[in-house]
C-alpha cells in the first residue's frame, strides 16, 4: 500500500461500461504528453476559457482547441488500455 | 480533407472552454450533424474522471504504473 500517490481514491462510472479507479486515471495521464497534460489543466481544472489557457500556455486559440481534442482521445485511449490491464 | 470546422470543438465544448457565441453555435451544428455528434459522445465520459484530482497530477508526470496490482 503505497500513501504516497492520491490520498483519496473513488471509483467513478467510465467510457466502457467498467469502474475507474482515480488512481487509473492519474496513471493514464502519466501517459500523456506534457502538451495534453497542460492543456486539460488549464481548461478543467483552472477553468479557464480558450482564450485564457491560449494566453496562459503562449499557443493559439485553435491550438487549445486541437490539443484539448487529441489530448481527451489520448486520455480515453489510455484509461482504455490500463483498464484492460488491471 | 474534412473542411468541417466545428470536427475539433468538441473537447473544448465539453470542458466549458468555448465562449457563448461559439457554444451556441457549435450546439446548433450538433444538431444537424452526426459526426460531430458521434465524436462528441466518445469522449463525453472522460471529464468526469478527472473530478478531484489533484492539479500535481497534471503538472508532474506522475509514475506510469504506481503499483502493478493484481
Amino acid at each position: 500500500m503505497h500513501e504516497d500517490e492520491q490520498n483519496q481514491c473513488c471509483d467513478r462510472g467510465d467510457a466502457t461500461g467498467q469502474v475507474v479507479s482515480c488512481h487509473l486515471v492519474v496513471a493514464a495521464l502519466g501517459r500523456l504528453t506534457q502538451e495534453h497534460r497542460d492543456v486539460l489543466r488549464e481548461l478543467y481544472f483552472r477553468g479557464s476559457s480558450v482564450a485564457q489557457a491560449a494566453h496562459a500556455l503562449g499557443i493559439a486559440p485553435g491550438t487549445v482547441k486541437s490539443r484539448a481534442y487529441y489530448a481527451l482521445r489520448a486520455l480515453r485511449l489510455a484509461i482504455e488500455e490500463l483498464g484492460d490491464v488491471e | 480533407m474534412t473542411a468541417d470546422p466545428y470536427a475539433r470543438l468538441d473537447a473544448a465544448y465539453l470542458l466549458g472552454a468555448l465562449d457563448a457565441d461559439e457554444r451556441l453555435a457549435y450546439e446548433a451544428h450538433l444538431a444537424t450533424c452526426r459526426r460531430c455528434r458521434a465524436s462528441l459522445a466518445e469522449i463525453s465520459a472522460i471529464p468526469p474522471l478527472l473530478a478531484g484530482l489533484d492539479e500535481s497530477v497534471f503538472a508532474a508526470p506522475p509514475e506510469a504504473d504506481p503499483d502493478a496490482s493484481p
